[in-house]
C-alpha cells in the first residue's frame, strides 16, 4: 500500500469499533445451530436438549455462545429490562450497566432454574440520601425498560388488551394520537417476533426509529412515538422500592428553547412491582394493575394553554377545559406509558404547574389507590434538557408534525450537538447520527 | 492443539461435519471478519448485521470450499458478496444502497477527539462509489491487489485501477475541502 492511503488506513483503524460480544454470541450461537441443521445435531455437546423448546430458544442462543461474564450481564440485562431504574449517581459510579441477572446456566453447563441474582441497583445497595431523593426535582437519569411482555407474548392479539379506553376522553380529535399508537402496537406486535428470535426483547419506538433508519428508510410515521422517543433521552427517575408494589408516576417539565414560554411536560406511567414479582410477570404475563386512572390538569392561573405532542390543536384552559383524562383497561408489570405535553406558561408565578391525579387497583387487590402529584416546573435549561428537547424536535420532524420551533433538520443538528453533555455512554452521540442519517433520507 | 492447525485443514474438516473445527475457525476469524463487515458497511450495527448473515451462511457455504483457496481469501469473498446481497435486498432504498455509514452510531464518547476525522471519513467514503469503497475496504485490510483481485472477481489490472481512482478522488476532496 503505497503512504497516500497511510493517513486513511490511519483514521479508519481508529474508527473501527471492536465487534459487540453480545452480538457475537449471538452470532456463533447462529452459525453453531445452522452447522447442526446441517450436519446434524451430534456434533456439538453442553447444551441439554430440553433446552431446545422454542420458549428457550432465545436463553439458549445467548447461554451457547458464551464467552464470559460480561457477555452474561449483558444479555440477560436485555431480558430484564423493565423493571430497572439508573439514576445519575450510579451511573458515575458503576462502570457495567447494573441489572438484575437472570441465570439460566451454570457454567459448567449445567441447567438451573432461572434466578435472580441481586445486581448494586436494587434497594439494599442504595444510599438513604438516594432513596430520600425527591423524584421531580433531579428529572434525568437512564431508565431501562422495554416491552418485556412483546417479546414473551405467545401471541399478537394480545397486544389489542394495552390499547388504552377512550371512553374518559373528552373530545374527539384527542383519540387520534392514541390510535396511532395502537395501530403502532399490532405493528411492534409483528416485529416484536423477529426481536424475540434473536433475543432482543427490546422494540421501544426509539429502537424502531434506529432500525429503520440504520437501514436507510424514513420511519413510518406511526412507528415514532414523540413521548417515548424523549423518555429515552429524559428518562424519568423513580423511587426504586423493591419492596413496594406500585404504579408509578414520573413528571418531568423542561423548558423549550424554541421559546421561553413553551415547556414541555413529560409523564410516564411505570408498573414497578416488587422484585419477588418480577419473574411471574415475566412467566404469566399477567396484569399488574387495572382500571388505571389519570387526571392531568394544569392550572389555569399557571397555564394558558396546553395540548398533548401529537394532538393538531392547543387547548386554551378556561374552566372545566383545563384536564385530560386518561384511562388504561391494564397494565402489565414492567409497563410505561410515555405521554408529553405542549404548555404555555409563564413559570415565574409558581414553582408548580397544576397536578395529576392518579387512581389504580393492583391485580388481586381490592383496595383502590388513589395518588396526587404535583406538575413541577421546569428547571432552567441544561444541556440534557435541551437535548431531550433536541429529541422532541427530532421525533416531531420525522412524524412530519408541525415542530412548534419551526426547526429545520440543520437547526436540530446543530443544537443538539452543541448539547450532548458528558454522554458517557455514547447515546447522545448515536442520536445525533440518527439525525443526520434522516436528513440526508429526507432531502 | 487446535491452533497448531492450519486454517486450510479446519476449513476442510468444517466442511466434512466437524463441529469443533467449525467453532475453531469462526473463533479465529470472527473479530476480523467483524473489521471487515465494519470496512464495507461503515457503521457498527451495518458490521453486526453483515456478520451475522455470513455466520448464518457459512456452515453452507463451507460445504463449497475448496482447497485451492485461503481461508482468509475465500472468507473475504463470502463477506463481499454478503455485503453485496445486503444492498440488493434494499435495493429499493436508493439512498441507502449508495450510502455507507453513520459513523457516529453506536461509536463511544471515547474516540470524540477524532471526530473531525471520522467526520472527514464519513464524507470522503461517501463520494467514492461502491466498487471503489469495496476496494479500499479490502486494501486497508493489508490485503493484496491479487488478494483483492481474487475476492472481488476481477482481475488485477482492474483493483490497480480502482485505488489509483480512489486515491485521485480522496485528493480531490481534500483538496477542495482546502480550498473551501
Amino acid at each position: 500500500m503505497s503512504n497516500d492511503l497511510d493517513d486513511f488506513k490511519t483514521m479508519f483503524d481508529a474508527a473501527t469499533p471492536q465487534p459487540d460480544a453480545t452480538r457475537r454470541a449471538e452470532n456463533f450461537a447462529l452459525a453453531r445451530k445452522n452447522f447442526e441443521d446441517l450436519h446434524g445435531a451430534q456434533a456439538r455437546p453442553g447444551i441439554a436438549p430440553h433446552m431446545r423448546g422454542r420458549l428457550w430458544r432465545g436463553f439458549q442462543s445467548i447461554v451457547a455462545g458464551l464467552t464470559g461474564r460480561t457477555g452474561l450481564a449483558t444479555t440477560t440485562a436485555a431480558v430484564a429490562a423493565g423493571f430497572l431504574l439508573v439514576t445519575p449517581q450510579l451511573q458515575d459510579s458503576v462502570a457495567v450497566p447494573p441489572a438484575p441477572q437472570i441465570t439460566t446456566l451454570d457454567f459448567d453447563g449445567a441447567v438451573t432454574a432461572p434466578q435472580i441474582e441481586r445486581g448494586p441497583m436494587l434497594s439494599d445497595d442504595m444510599s438513604p440520601d438516594l432513596l430520600q431523593r425527591e423524584p421531580l426535582t433531579q428529572p434525568f437519569g437512564e431508565v431501562l425498560r422495554g416491552p418485556v411482555r412483546e417479546s414473551f407474548a405467545p401471541e399478537a392479539e394480545q397486544q389489542n388488551d394495552f390499547a388504552p379506553d377512550f371512553s374518559n376522553r373528552s373530545t374527539a380529535d384527542e383519540a387520534m394520537p392514541f390510535a396511532a399508537n395502537s395501530a403502532e402496537s399490532a405493528l411492534q406486535a409483528d416485529d416484536a417476533e423477529v426481536f424475540a428470535s434473536t433475543a432482543s426483547p427490546h422494540a421501544s419506538s426509539y429502537a424502531l426509529v434506529r432500525a429503520a433508519l440504520m437501514r436507510g428508510e424514513l420511519p413510518a410515521p406511526d412507528v415514532v412515538d414523540v413521548a417515548e422517543m424523549v423518555s429515552h433521552f429524559s428518562a424519568p427517575d423513580a423511587v426504586n422500592d423493591a419492596n413496594l408494589s406500585a404504579v408509578q408516576l414520573i413528571i418531568t417539565s423542561i423548558q423549550a428553547p424554541w421559546n421561553a414560554e413553551t415547556l414541555l411536560v413529560h409523564i410516564a406511567l411505570i408498573a414497578q412491582p416488587k422484585d419477588e414479582d418480577v419473574m411471574a410477570g415475566l412467566r404469566s404475563n399477567a396484569s399488574f394493575a387495572g382500571d388505571v386512572d389519570m387526571q392531568i390538569t394544569f392550572d389555569p392561573d399557571l397555564v394558558t394553554s396546553h395540548r398533548r405532542i401529537g394532538d393538531a390543536m392547543p387547548r386554551p384552559n378556561e374552566a372545566g377545559q383545563s384536564s385530560t383524562a386518561f384511562a388504561f383497561d391494564r397494565l402489565d408489570a414492567g409497563q410505561t406509558i410515555s405521554l408529553l405535553f405542549e404548555a404555555t406558561s409563564d413559570r415565574e408565578k409558581s414553582d408548580r404547574l397544576g397536578q395529576i391525579t392518579l387512581r389504580y387497583q393492583l391485580a388481586g387487590d381490592d383496595q383502590i389507590r388513589t395518588t396526587e402529584t404535583s406538575i413541577p416546573a421546569p428547571p432552567p435549561a441544561n444541556t440534557e434538557t435541551n437535548f431531550a428537547a433536541a429529541i422532541v424536535a427530532f421525533a416531531q420532524l420525522l412524524r412530519g408534525d408541525d415542530h412548534p420551533g419551526g426547526w429545520t433538520y440543520n437547526q436540530m443538528i446543530a443544537f443538539a450537538e452543541a448539547n450532548r453533555g458528558a454522554d458517557p455512554f455514547g447515546q447522545s452521540a448515536e442520536a445525533v447520527g440518527l439525525m443526520r442519517l434522516a436528513r440526508e433520507l429526507s432531502e | 492443539m487446535r491452533m497448531m492447525t492450519s486454517d486450510e485443514d479446519l476449513a476442510e474438516a468444517a466442511a466434512l461435519g466437524d463441529a469443533d473445527a467449525f467453532a475453531s475457525l469462526l473463533e479465529r476469524h470472527y473479530d476480523r471478519l467483524f473489521k471487515l463487515c465494519f470496512r464495507l458497511t461503515g457503521s457498527q450495527t451495518e458490521a453486526e448485521d453483515l456478520t451475522q448473515d455470513i455466520c448464518a451462511a457459512l456452515p453452507a457455504k463451507l460445504a463449497g470450499y475448496a482447497r485451492r483457496a485461503k481461508v482468509t481469501t475465500w472468507l473475504y469473498r463470502v463477506a463481499v458478496n454478503a455485503a453485496h446481497d445486503r444492498r440488493r435486498r434494499r435495493a429499493s432504498f436508493v439512498k441507502a444502497r449508495e450510502g455507507w455509514g453513520a459513523w457516529e452510531v453506536n461509536r463511544k464518547a471515547s474516540i470524540d477527539a477524532t471526530d473531525a476525522q471520522l467526520n472527514w471519513l464519513t464524507g470522503a467514503m461517501n463520494q467514492l462509489s461502491p466498487d471503489l469503497r469495496d476496494t479500499l475496504a479490502l486494501i486497508l485490510d493489508d490485503m493484496t491487489h491479487a488478494e483483492a483481485a481474487e475476492i472481488l472477481g476481477v482481475s488485477e489490472g482492474t483493483i490497480s485501477w480502482r485505488m489509483s481512482e480512489a486515491k485521485k478522488r480522496l485528493r480531490e476532496i481534500k483538496e477542495q475541502e482546502d480550498v473551501a
